[in-house]
């Protein structure tokens, strides 16, 4: 893997997710409204969320994705991964499927990045077949990390 | 055609099944288990307790020079401990790194480990990585994830 392997081949595609300023377990829009058809899935875990960010369109073969998660305060580190998604009907995280997949399809994890109030995560999709994604973001509302 | 990701050798995959939240240790300690989730002083899983676990698997036989390994990880989902489970899809962290036998805890020397996916499923979690130096070597795939959520008892 180089940077040079990025400039080659299918065009990136490129998502950008608006956080909500008040995440609750919930479905959301990439404007951060809630939403049963939109493309954000959040869990909250005591104090922390995780976020899931669907890519709008699946990942082909040998294709990189980039998300952009806006409105995460602060510029702490954090987590944040790439993995095949089950695409599914209306309703939240694990219903009508909407779930992430560790399935036949490696999507690599080619970077993080982070900006004051933004993550930036890019993966590729390293398999044959064209196949969803999704981006996962691991924070604590607030807080900067 | 695409890009794959060749390993030469061949890749290897080992599988890992955690062990189920109440049998998890508690906040602050270190316990070890082998590959089926059952406490072992010699296993290859390591799980550490923070408020969220840090769980370090340790592949069985040495990774060789160039060669993928794919720590598979199962019953992965975030439970109360003697309460609900709250997902089984919840984001988590990974790692990939050499591992010193001697001292049976992750090390860093010349070798450069590529980590290459970490990747979650219902209930799984998944972590690539490759040995990209010249020699084999023990390596674990780390993750960190709640797993099992100790509660104060109550009245406390």
């Amino acid at each position: 893997m180089n940077a040079s392997s990025l400039e080659k081949g299918l065009p990136m595609i490129f998502a950008r997710v608006r956080l909500p300023d008040r995440p609750k377990n919930g479905r959301y829009n990439a404007l951060g409204r809630p939403d049963d058809a939109g493309n954000v899935f959040v869990v909250e875990i005591g104090p922390t969320i995780h976020a899931w960010a669907v890519f709008p369109e699946d990942l082909r073969p040998g294709q990189a994705g980039t998300m952009i998660f806006d409105n995460v305060s602060g510029s702490g580190i954090l987590d944040v991964i790439v993995s095949q998604w089950l695409r599914g009907g209306k309703g939240p995280l694990g219903q009508n499927l909407n779930q992430p997949h560790a399935g036949e399809a490696v999507i690599l994890h080619l970077a993080r990045q982070r900006a004051k109030g933004a993550v930036k995560v890019v993966g590729r999709n390293s398999s044959q077949a064209e196949v969803s994604a999704a981006a996962g973001l691991l924070y604590i509302p607030g807080t900067g990390g | 055609m695409a890009e794959t990701k060749a390993s030469s050798p061949p890749a290897r995959t080992e599988y890992v099944r955690l062990p189920a939240a109440a049998e998890m240790p508690p906040p602050g300690e270190t316990w070890t288990f082998d590959a089926q989730g059952r406490r072992a002083d010699d296993g290859n899983v390591i799980v550490t307790n923070f408020g969220v676990q840090f769980v370090w698997m340790r592949f069985q036989q040495q990774v060789l020079a160039g060669q993928i390994a794919t720590m598979i990880v199962t019953n992965l989902v975030t439970q109360i401990v003697d309460g609900p489970q709250i997902t089984a899809a919840c984001v988590m962290d990974g790692a990939a790194t050499e591992w010193d036998m001697s001292i049976n805890a992750p090390a860093i020397s010349d070798a450069v480990i590529e980590l290459l996916a970490i990747e979650r499923g219902v209930g799984v979690g998944r972590v690539v990585c490759r040995n990209a130096y010249d020699a084999d070597l023990w390596l674990a795939a780390g993750i960190a994830a709640p797993i099992a959520l100790f509660l104060p008892p109550s009245g406390s």
